[in-house]
């Protein structure tokens, strides 16, 4: 996992949630790749859909999009 | 029943509406008089089963069907309405099946009695019911639900007005009033599986659920807000570093939280992200937070949770 910039971080706190104490966001990187399903918790991203790792850097991040498109973890854990 | 006043002012009682806090919703109040359409076939059609035995032709037949439709839509109009259907209902059935003068007056004080007895007492078995899910060979939908809970609640409701009513109109005499009980406990399963199907179904039906099959949600989009009762308790589990706490200092939540109903119990820490469908535990949760939240308080749910076994309730907007 990563953690993000204190500014999305401030960002991030003052939304509603996804789910009990995490919210699925879109990441949008400075390259323009983008990761539509990403969890963030307590200021870090845990997890991306479909990915073992988190494959981005902290630095890599242009934009965060709060989009609550979550999905079942419980059939995709790993 | 709505949870808060009906800004409309349909009824007699604001928050009159299917006798049921938790199960039924009108979820915009522009649709009063189909309550009272379903109400009245129901209660047409539980009157007719009822007397079936005594009907011998289409005079008796036609009677029986309308003193029925009063009752059930005198259900909806608060305390008075209650009383005089019933009453209107229980001397015209004891009128129709040959009853002297005195049956017909105490086919209309127990009617009238047992009709506000048991919609009380099916309102108070209601929050209890709501506690429970139901599924019949793991089959569950929104009519089976509302037709077990309408049964449980109208055979209660049934009951404790049949017997109050019966103890009235006999003096006192248990034996009597057992019978009324019984009777009453009878019908008003009967009464309750239907409407409580019909109204729960028609109710899935306007909010978009498949009212014959339960459907996991796939979206967090709000659907269906109400207010909590006193007494309401919900459970979070969160890190417990202050900086990314819900909980707000006064002991409420910030608008969007999440949480567990109280009834869904403590889960284990190393089962909460199976039961809530959370993504993996990276970050663990091992604080235990209770959530009471006043009266009156928007929510979301409790609905199941989509992925998980448990349920969840979604404040919109804090408290």
């Amino acid at each position: 996992m990563i953690k993000l910039p204190e500014e999305w971080i401030d960002f991030l706190i003052s939304k509603p949630e996804t789910g009990m104490g995490y919210q699925v966001v879109s990441v949008v990187l400075k390259s323009g790749d983008i990761f539509k399903q990403a969890v963030v918790q307590e200021g870090y991203i845990t997890q991306i859909r479909t990915y073992v790792e988190i494959p981005f850097k902290t630095e890599d991040i242009s934009e965060i999009i709060l989009t609550h498109e979550k999905w079942n973890f419980n059939a995709e854990r790993r | 029943m709505w949870i808060g006043r009906d800004r409309a002012g349909q009824f007699y009682n604001p928050y009159g509406y299917s006798n049921n806090p938790v199960i039924y919703v009108d979820e915009d109040g522009n649709f009063f008089f189909i309550p009272f359409l379903i109400a009245a076939a129901i209660g047409g059609a539980i009157n007719v089963g009822t007397h079936w035995g005594s009907i011998h032709n289409a005079g008796q037949f036609f009677g029986y069907l309308g003193l029925g439709a009063v009752q059930g839509a005198g259900s909806l109009l608060g305390p008075a309405g209650l009383i005089a259907g019933g009453a209107i209902s229980g001397a015209g059935n004891a009128a129709l099946g040959g009853g002297s003068g005195r049956d017909i007056l105490m086919g209309g004080l127990v009617g009238g009695v047992s009709s506000y007895a048991g919609s009380f007492a099916s309102s108070a078995t209601a929050p209890l019911l709501s506690k429970f899910a139901v599924s019949i060979g793991g089959y569950s939908s929104p009519i089976i639900e509302g037709a077990v809970k309408g049964a449980i609640g109208g055979a209660a409701g049934g009951f404790a007005g049949g017997f109050t009513g019966g103890l009235v109109a006999s003096g006192g005499n248990f034996n009597t009033a057992l019978q009324y009980g019984i009777s009453g406990a009878k019908s008003g399963a009967a009464f309750g599986a239907v409407s409580g199907g019909v109204t729960r179904g028609y109710q899935a039906y306007k909010s978009g659920q498949n009212p014959f099959l339960y459907k996991t949600p796939t979206s967090n989009l709000p659907s269906i807000y109400r207010l909590t009762q006193p007494g309401e308790k919900y459970i979070r589990y969160e890190s417990g570093d202050p900086r990314y706490t819900k909980i707000t200092p006064n002991g409420g939540v910030s608008p969007g939280t999440y949480a567990a109903p109280e009834w869904d119990g403590i889960i284990p820490e190393l089962d909460r992200s199976s039961v809530y469908n959370l993504p993996d535990p990276q970050i663990p949760r091992p604080d235990v937070i209770n959530i009471n939240p006043r009266p009156e308080v928007p929510i979301i749910g409790p609905r199941p949770v989509s992925g998980g076994s448990g349920n969840e309730v979604i404040f919109p907007f804090g408290f």
